[in-house]
């Protein structure tokens, strides 16, 4: 038992150390200090996740059974690399381009964003990947029972003291790792930092440790590499018998699987970040497998050698250092395979769960919002919970498969079985990839086709040891129809089941969906997204699927704010409106525009969701007749000459815009301040009424002395209100001509804000101010009294203007970059976006609000106030109420005076 | 530079090919009386022949993508 324990502690210690680096590479990260984690080097090791504990451990046995056979496991992937220029290159342009997050997504995006299609792969990846899952918590508790006892009696899982539990224990660590990391954000690239630097040290680990027992091996029991040479010419395998067909047939399988697989589609193409890392990858991956498998033989030929007869190869890796009582180098195996294990679950768990949770759980949760995006709450936190909850429903589902299953020969054959699977994704794939004419029928009858006939000749026979029903099958075939017969499907017999397998449902899958391509028509988006696809690397083809449509730029930020977080939207949005010349956080919304919105949201949540979440607001995508011209090859010529001219017009149509703006605001000023002069006379000539009234009657003296004062002290009242009203118009003026002087002090957030408080709501504090005090300690050196002045104004418009019936106001402060930025929220009824411009304008005034007995220069003078700070104040759209957001430089460079 | 430029993707296209081939050569072995250990050195050797050739050339073609690929280009910040 004490060998367990001190098992369980390394594991644990490794897991520790795991945890440990994924943290401070978030953290690095998030600083903006980690461009290393992202080198060519580390984005190579993290291609790694290929090799799981099948190859780790299985390579042996797999070399036993079948001699040199096991390599083409690794040649396959080394042509796929080697050709990268012509065909990865492409998958990761458009990953990136397209936002792409999963393998379904990439599929469905491709045939016109249809989540039919993103169902189909997903569902195929989870039945082909849990089995494969299984197959990693199998090998750590083979190798844990290889600890505990039984070493050489060949292992039954099951008959190993604690192996559920160890299976368990190991499927809930992997759990919470792929939980903290895999979802700590959600990421606009979908890019995990932690997880990715993680997997990348397990790369190294695992590739020493089976270096490690291979020189062990060679040099140390064998004495050198010509001895170990003769070894292997002496040994059992030394006949060079391999069938042709299973040869090219498992290359090209491993091939197909090393682009499909979900976990290598999510490092290769999600996780890229940059394509020129692929330049790397093409040879030093290659070189990294080379490395993996350089000492397989020599293992299994001294394997067989020395360990009795009916030990399992499979743990030669483990056995034969522990057979020669080399307990270290056995404990550093143990650690590399558990590192093979550990990488494949973590990174399937992530590929799967995010596409069950953007292609399943949310298009569902969609549906049972009824209206959807635009009135629900905070998708962002939505999205997250489907995704953790993905990720534990998947690696449950795989120790579930390892319970049922049991163990045994038949999981140890679901790795070929499984890439068999999974590469049934490669005919819509490389479809979708190169040929225009491919269609979203097409590549649904050609999924659904192979994915039957892989599950009717591979999976179904592989479990035919346990179930009656199966056994009958294989030998009578169904209802005794003979040419029906699984393995021999036609009468065609005599072929390797796998190669059967692969031949029947690969090229049935690749057959059907050309012929239903030729026979059916794309609807327009397939259309301009398969565009898009095969010509990814002409610019041009980057054609808007949004007609111009009257979609509120304000509903689109809520929506936004709501799936990549309000600050990341919020830039996208004011990005936008200054590429279109405008200001503020509202661009118009130009279909080229919705477009790009599109891609950013589909970052987060998939193409096909963030298309149906985009259309509920949008109103229906239609495409014109000169989006399809422009898709359409003759179109190219024209527009090369027309390049030019769209510039031009481009130009127009900004400067047009900016006019349009300018003039809309101009007309609604000039009516303002039509409006104010009567109303400024009005409010100048009611106290000089009175005051000219009461004077009078003071002057000639016949009222009562009692009344006197009283009279007095109206027009005193009433000459104050004059003067308050001059004063302001005075204090405008002055800031505007830029005579005034700035007292700058150094000061704290927080004084500022508690002395503009108290003072804004001295008459009544019916209004609720929310603050948090932790945030706002920072330090200012600026006019104190000019800041104050500007927070009382905004707190006190809050308390006049705010209609709810229990007004509240909160205050945010963060920092971005070299600013602090502070907002002022109420949740009254905001301003409607068409006084949203003229707010800060002199007399502006929205409503009738005489009532609050402002002249509408409050917020004028706000401005003109943060312009002289080198700041600004500014209204901020799509809140809960009115909000104003004021932004300060920490060192305070002043504008000119 | 031109001429160059314009062969360098037709040679990495090929490179799969060659691959393929290298991979092949082991299966018209069948009737010959070659062992384990020779079919071992070849197809390692080979794999790591097809390894330098691809960094060769690869180094090449990644050097030419820096200037005029923007969008090849990390936006991380």
């Amino acid at each position: 038992m004490t060998i367990l324990n001190s098992l369980v502690a390394i594991a644990l210690i490794y897991v520790v150390l795991l945890f440990l680096i994924a943290f401070v590479a978030e953290r690095l990260a998030v600083r903006g200090r980690g461009r290393w984690l992202r080198s060519p080097l580390v984005y190579t090791l993290s291609l790694s996740v290929y090799c799981t504990a099948w190859t780790f451990y299985g390579a042996v046995g797999y070399a036993a059974r079948s001699g040199l056979e096991f390599l083409t496991i690794y040649l396959g992937p080394t042509l796929v690399l080697a050709g990268w220029w012509w065909g990865l290159r492409k998958l990761v342009r458009i990953g990136r381009s397209q936002r792409i997050t999963s393998i379904a997504d990439l599929i469905s995006s491709r045939f016109g964003k249809s989540n039919a299609l993103a169902v189909i792969v997903t569902l195929m990846a989870v039945i082909g990947t849990t089995p494969y899952i299984a197959l990693q918590l199998q090998s750590v508790t083979l190798a844990v029972s290889v600890f505990t006892g039984g070493i050489m009696a060949g292992a039954d899982p099951r008959g190993a003291p604690d192996a559920q539990s160890v299976a368990a224990m190991v499927a809930l660590g992997l759990a919470l790792f792929t939980i903290l990391f895999g979802t700590r954000n959600l990421d606009a690239n979908e890019r995990h930092h932690g997880v990715v630097i993680a997997i990348a040290v397990e790369a190294v680990v695992k590739l020493a440790a089976l270096i490690a027992v291979g020189v062990f091996v060679v040099w140390e029991l064998s004495g050198g590499i010509g001895p170990t040479l003769a070894r292997i010419e002496a040994s059992p395998i030394s006949e060079w018998n391999v069938s042709p067909g299973r040869w090219m047939g498992l290359t090209f399988v491993a091939a197909a699987a090393f682009i499909c697989l979900p976990r290598m589609f999510q490092v290769m193409v999600v996780e890229n970040a940059d394509e020129r890392h692929l330049a790397v990858a093409g040879w030093a991956f290659p070189l990294y497998m080379l490395a993996m498998s350089l000492f397989v033989v020599p293992i299994t030929v001294v394997g067989l050698d020395l360990l009795p007869a009916g030990a399992n190869p499979d743990l030669f890796v483990l056995t034969l250092p522990l057979s020669q009582g080399r307990d270290g180098l056995a404990f550093f195996a143990f650690i590399g395979g558990f590192s093979a294990a550990t990488s494949m679950v973590i990174v399937a768990a992530i590929a799967l769960s995010t596409m069950v949770s953007n292609h399943i759980v949310m298009p569902i949760w969609l549906r049972f919002q009824g209206e959807g995006a635009s009135v629900s709450g905070d998708v962002r936190h939505m999205v997250l919970l489907a995704r953790r909850i993905s990720i534990a429903g998947v690696v449950f589902l795989g120790y579930l498969y390892f319970r049922l299953s049991g163990g045994g020969s038949a999981l140890a054959a679901i790795g070929l079985i499984s890439f068999v699977g999974v590469s049934q994704f490669l005919p819509a794939l490389i479809g979708g990839l190169f040929w225009h004419g491919a269609t979203r029928a097409g590549a649904i009858a050609g999924l659904l086709v192979g994915f039957f006939l892989w599950v009717y000749t591979l999976l179904l026979p592989s479990l035919a040891s346990d179930a009656q029903f199966v056994a009958g099958l294989l030998d009578q075939g169904p209802l005794g129809q003979g040419w029906l017969d699984p393995q021999a499907l036609f009468g065609i017999s005599g072929l390797d089941p796998l190669v059967h397998a692969l031949v029947w449902a690969l090229t049935l899958n690749a057959l059907v969906f050309v012929l239903v391509s030729l026979v059916t028509t794309p609807d327009p988006i397939e259309r301009l997204q398969g565009a898009q696809f095969v010509r990814v690397f002409d610019r041009s083809a980057n054609a808007p699927g949004w007609s111009r449509s009257a979609a509120e730029s304000e509903d689109l930020l809520i929506m936004a704010q709501r799936i990549i977080g309000p600050q990341e939207a919020q830039r996208l949005f004011q990005a936008e409106s200054a590429r279109q010349g405008l200001q503020g956080y509202l661009p118009d919304t130009t279909p080229e525009f919705i477009n790009r919105l599109e891609r950013e949201l589909s970052g987060s949540v998939g193409a096909a969701t963030a298309h149906a979440m985009i259309a509920q607001i949008v109103g229906r995508a239609s495409v014109s007749v000169e989006d399809l011209m422009a898709v359409a090859d003759e179109s190219a010529q024209m527009k090369e000459h027309s390049t030019q001219l769209e510039a031009k017009s481009e130009e127009l149509a900004r400067t047009a815009r900016q006019l349009r703006r300018a003039n809309d605001k101009l007309t609604e000023l000039s009516r303002q301040k039509d409006a104010f002069l009567s109303q400024i006379s009005h409010e100048l000539r009611t106290p000089m009424t009175s005051i000219r009234a009461f004077s009078e009657i003071l002057r000639d003296g016949d009222g009562d002395p009692g009344q006197t004062g009283k009279f007095a002290g109206v027009i005193h009242d009433e000459s104050q209100r004059l003067t308050r009203l001059l004063d302001d118009l005075l204090d405008l003026s002055v800031l505007e001509n830029g005579q005034v002087t700035l007292n700058l002090r150094d000061g704290r957030l927080g004084q500022v804000l508690d002395h503009a408080q108290g003072a804004a709501t001295a008459m009544g504090d019916d209004l609720r101010v929310r603050r948090e005090r932790a945030r706002e300690d920072v330090a200012l050196h600026t006019d104190l009294d000019r800041l104050s002045q500007v927070f009382i104004n905004l707190i006190a418009n809050a308390r006049k203007y705010c209609a709810a019936p229990r007004p509240e106001l909160r205050i945010d402060v963060h920092t971005e970059g070299d600013a602090v930025v502070i907002d002022f929220i109420d949740n009254g009824a905001g301003i409607p976006a068409d006084k949203q411009n003229v707010i800060f304008e002199k007399f502006a005034r929205v409503g009738s609000d005489q009532a609050a007995g402002g002249a509408g220069l409050g917020l004028a003078i706000c401005r003109e106030i943060m312009t002289r700070l080198g700041g600004s104040v500014s209204y901020l759209p799509g809140q809960e109420g009115a909000a104003f957001r004021v932004i300060l430089p920490l060192r305070a460079q002043m504008a000119a005076q | 530079m031109a001429h160059g430029r314009s062969r360098l993707p037709d040679a990495l296209a090929v490179l799969p090919l060659i691959g393929f081939l290298i991979f092949s050569v082991p299966l018209i072995w069948g009737g010959m009386e070659i062992g384990t250990a020779t079919a071992l050195i070849y197809l390692f050797w080979g794999w790591f022949g097809l390894c330098l050739l691809t960094a060769v050339l690869s180094t090449i073609a990644s050097r030419r993508m820096r200037p005029d690929d923007p969008e090849a280009g990390a936006p991380d910040p």
